[in-house]
């Protein structure tokens, strides 16, 4: 099977399996108790306004139909209206998927560049306390829930240190012309540094125990020996032998972090109380808000799928002896 | 209104494994009233004692003396007569866990009587659908939160009690002919006395009649940085959140502005809506009201002059000359008339207070002039105190071009428009508003903006306001022994802890069995320990209920900031400085004493009923 059949076979699974998706989202949420328009409809409303209300988001029809209305819709992004404002979805989301991709972005790329380095340095450090320590450390920060992370983080940079804001996105009363400069001002930065270093110390620990695994492996080949019998420097060995030629697992399984990384900005974002996609899913469920938690389950869901396909995509393209069969 | 179902010998075999009655049940109707007069003491019964139970004369339960004449042979009863399986329904424990482990006492209660009991948690919509819209119910933990509207008395003793609001709050289908009839009567009553009377035989009565069984009055706890700001005011039965304090605080130092937590998002801007409590304050702060509560919870004349009665069923109000909307135009009575008018015309939250209104009219370009169907005593409160002081000239064109006319309560403009002392700037979604100080108001407040900020964790907003980035926490849901040690621990840190006009209870559906029995109710209510659940449960923040609605209610005066029983950080009382203020202030105090209640001085207090 060549490439242009692996991918098309690949996007029809990742299409059927999102409308899947899709379908369990939508009788999860209707299978709650009460009606999903009580915040909506308030007290102050006679039974008619209400009913006109329900009629308004198609809470009137059998579930049949919305169901039918709900997928055809999915196909053109349309996830309909909010219950609690009545404003469109993907007005509502827009804003917060930026908001969770840049601090989700900024914590992967941060943990990579922190853990392949460290990865590959324990494992050049094979049976040595450094190596062990680090193992631990690693796994400890892994084990670690980012809530915990998170508040201890606040306690020591924000409480006792004054160094970073405890934090919320951007100093009080601020506003911006753009997302642009909102995402390149300095108060901004400085309030993206402790979440960020928060959700790299659990993410590092991955690229990093991959890393040396994947590295202890290529040191036992022998271009690596080789190397070494030239005279070529420890570290330059390390460097530019053995961990190149053990990125490839690293590379591919970045794409899979990143998808994850968004998945799991909820809890980060909520201590945070950083305004994205994960804290609106929260909110949206908690109130009941079925298109708001349907859409940003979806596009969670989405990002993963994607990022799963890119990984196999990259994984065959990084390495020659993969075979697309 | 008597039970109308007065043959209902509901029973549960279990009853026997419980008691040890052998041979012998007990109907719940009769068992549940012989439960006491109403005090809780447990010295009222008629009955005699037996203990040990199974007895020839009565049964003894656990915490109950059931007579002999109740006790029925269970051969005589069938499984037509057993009473299902209850079950109470309660938010997840992750939104108010202690409300939720109340909830799980509750039950262990219940079951203590024999009866099964689950605790089904649901999210509040969900809970509020299922509550609200439906009847398939049989009890549900509920939560009310006070409001300024809340201070008088009427709202909730008629919308809670009265058979007319089973659509409303009066969720759990309870009616009482005699209730309706005096709760009417208290609104219509022009001598204040006369009105407080009639209010107490309605507390009475619900008591007696027990609907709800109401489990404590909380305190509302509110932390703020008393280094930088001065001037907080402590409302009687809301709490130091409140338009006073927001009216009269000032920075001590170079601070201009006032950045505030809160823990959930805006619900709404918009002037026909209120339902929020986020948004009352957000409200008041763009919108002008012709009245609000001064500190004793009385209603005081805000953007109106003074409420001047000319007779029982017409109220004349002028209104402050001079005044103007956010834009410039000016406010005139016009545009008081046209405010009301909308709440008259079309469905909105406060269309209810209008309702006795019979004519609007305007005297001149200040005056205005109401005129009712029947004397209205609530009105001050219930409808000046709440409904927004909108623009004619721009409402106009929003009713005529934009807004759906059958849900107002569902417009929300782009930049809401005022009167009021702060003017709307940007509602940044799950971040902040932000409002800035109008000038040109008649009473201009003495910051230049206040920011409200949305952030969910406790932790994160405390260590906010510790780190100086906040300035106060509006509604601050954690562990409030926490909060204390580290408000105390903090010199730059007061902290007020209110007993409100709000409560918790527990809600009975008084339309289904076996809760349409009297007697089964006031079992019920005599089977909890709210001193257990205010003290162990809440840690003492609260205060357990000896009457239906709460201790600080109406006419209750100055008094401490806080009745609790825990030795929460008390803010000093000074009179204001501010001229023209009326607020009685919290100042700040690192070493504060335990206080004692002051309720008892207060000889219009509600809770002397009781006393």
């Amino acid at each position: 099977m060549g490439l242009k059949e692996f991918v098309t076979r690949r996007i029809i699974q990742i299409v059927v399996l999102y409308f899947a998706i899709a379908t369990m989202l939508f009788f999860l949420f209707r299978a709650a108790p009460g009606d999903p328009l009580a915040a909506y409809i308030g007290t102050g409303f006679t039974e008619e306004q209400a009913a006109q209300i329900r009629a308004t988001f198609g809470l009137d029809q059998p579930l049949h139909v919305q169901y039918w209305k709900y997928m055809t819709s999915l196909v053109t992004f349309n996830f309909g209206l909010s219950y609690i404002t009545g404003d469109p979805v993907w007005g509502i989301i827009q804003d917060r998927i930026w908001n969770t991709l840049v601090l989700m972005g900024t914590s992967v790329v941060l943990a990579y560049l922190i853990g392949v380095p460290f990865g590959a340095y324990l494992a050049w450090n094979r049976g040595t306390k450094r190596e062990r320590f680090g193992v631990v450390f690693a796994l400890i920060s892994r084990s670690a829930p980012v809530f915990w992370t998170g508040l201890l983080g606040i306690w020591i940079f924000s409480f006792k240190l004054g160094w970073l804001p405890a934090g919320s996105m951007s100093q009080p009363g601020v506003t911006y012309s753009s997302k642009l400069a909102q995402f390149t001002s300095p108060s901004f930065l400085r309030h993206l540094i402790l979440p960020a270093l928060v959700q790299a110390f659990y993410f590092y620990s991955l690229p990093a125990l991959l890393m040396r695994n994947s590295m202890l492996e290529v040191m036992n080949e022998d271009f690596v020996d080789f190397a070494e019998l030239k005279g070529i420097s420890d570290f330059a060995v390390m460097l530019k032998h053995a961990a190149r030629n053990a990125l490839l697992p690293i590379v591919t399984a970045f794409a899979v972090a990143a998808g994850f990384a968004v998945g799991g900005s909820v809890v980060l974002e909520t201590v945070f109380a950083w305004p994205g996609l994960g804290r609106e899913m929260v909110r949206a469920v908690i109130a009941n808000d079925y298109p708001v938690a349907q859409a940003t389950f979806l596009i969670l869901a989405g990002l993963v799928l994607i990022a799963n396909f890119l990984a196999d995509l990259a994984y065959g393209y990084l390495d020659p002896r993969i075979t697309y069969d | 209104m008597t039970d109308q179902r007065p043959d209902n010998p509901l029973q549960r075999r279990n009853f026997l494994k419980k008691t040890g009655a052998v041979g012998a049940t007990v109907t719940l109707a009769s068992f549940a009233g012989c439960a006491g007069d109403g005090d809780g003491d447990g010295d009222d019964t008629d009955t005699e004692t037996v203990a040990g139970g199974g007895g020839d004369d009565t049964v003894q339960m656990e915490g109950f003396q059931v007579p002999s004449e109740n006790v029925v042979p269970q051969s005589d009863l069938d499984d037509a007569q057993a009473i299902p399986e209850l079950t109470l329904i309660v938010n997840p424990p992750d939104a108010q866990p202690d409300d939720h482990e109340t909830s799980m006492f509750v039950s262990e209660e219940i079951a203590k009587l024999g009866l099964d009991t689950t605790v089904e948690t649901m999210t509040w919509p969900s809970q509020s659908s299922t509550v609200w819209d439906g009847t398939d119910w049989d009890m549900t933990f509920w939560q009310m939160v006070g409001r300024p509207s809340r201070l008088d008395p009427d709202e909730f003793s008629v919308q809670m009690g009265h058979s007319s609001f089973q659509e409303g709050y009066n969720y759990y289908f309870w009616e009482d002919d005699e209730y309706d009839e005096k709760v009417m009567a208290q609104r219509e009553e022009l001598d204040q006395d006369t009105r407080e009377q009639l209010i107490k035989e309605c507390q009475q009565i619900f008591h007696d009649r027990g609907p709800s069984t109401f489990l404590m009055y909380p305190q509302k706890t509110i932390p703020w940085n008393s280094e930088r700001w001065d001037g907080v005011v402590e409302l009687n039965g809301m709490g130091a959140v409140n338009m006073l304090t927001f009216s009269n605080i000032e920075p001590t130092g170079d601070r201009t502005e006032l950045n505030i937590a809160y823990d959930q998002e805006l619900q709404a801007l918009n002037p026909f809506d209120q339902s929020g409590e986020i948004d009352m304050i957000q409200h008041r702060m763009i919108w002008d009201r012709l009245a609000w509560p001064n500190e004793s919870a009385l209603p005081e004349p805000r953007l109106a002059e003074e409420f001047n009665w000319k007779d029982d069923t017409t109220l004349e109000v002028p209104i402050k000359q001079g005044h103007t909307f956010h834009d410039g135009e000016p406010v005139t009575a016009e545009d008081v008339k046209y405010s009301y008018n909308i709440h008259r015309d079309y469905s909105t939250y406060f269309s209810g207070p209008v309702e006795p209104v019979n004519e609007i009219t305007v005297v001149d370009d200040h005056t205005v002039e109401f005129s009712f169907d029947y004397h209205f005593a609530p009105f001050p409160m219930a409808a000046m105190g709440r409904i927004a002081i909108i623009p004619k000239h721009k409402w106009t064109d929003i009713i005529e071009n934009k807004m759906d006319v059958d849900s107002p309560m569902l417009y929300q403009e782009d930049e809401p428009l005022g009167s009021g002392p702060m003017e709307f700037v940007h509602w940044k979604s799950s971040e902040e508003v932000r409002l800035e100080r109008f000038d040109d108001h008649f009473d201009p407040i003495a910051y230049e903006a206040r920011n409200s900020r949305i952030i969910p964790s406790v932790q994160t907003m405390l260590t906010q306001l510790e780190n100086g980035t906040l300035d106060m926490l509006a509604n601050y849901r954690g562990d409030k022994d926490v909060l204390k040690d580290r408000v105390e621990s903090n010199d730059s840190l007061s902290m007020a802890a209110t007993t409100t006009v709000g409560f918790k209870q527990i809600s009975y559906n008084n339309d289904r069995p076996p809760f349409h029995i009297d007697g089964f109710r006031r079992a019920m209510n005599h089977r909890f320990d709210k001193e257990t659940i205010v003290n162990d449960i809440y840690s003492g923040w609260g205060r357990s209920p000896r009457t239906a609605w709460s201790p600080p209610h109406w006419r209750a005066g100055t008094t401490t900031s806080s009745s609790a029983t825990s030795s929460a950080c008390r803010p000093r009382r000074t009179s204001s400085s501010r001229p023209g203020s009326s607020g009685t202030r919290a100042t700040g105090c690192s070493t504060c004493p335990p206080t004692t209640p002051k309720s008892a001085t207060n000889p219009l207090h509600f809770e002397l009923l009781w006393d």
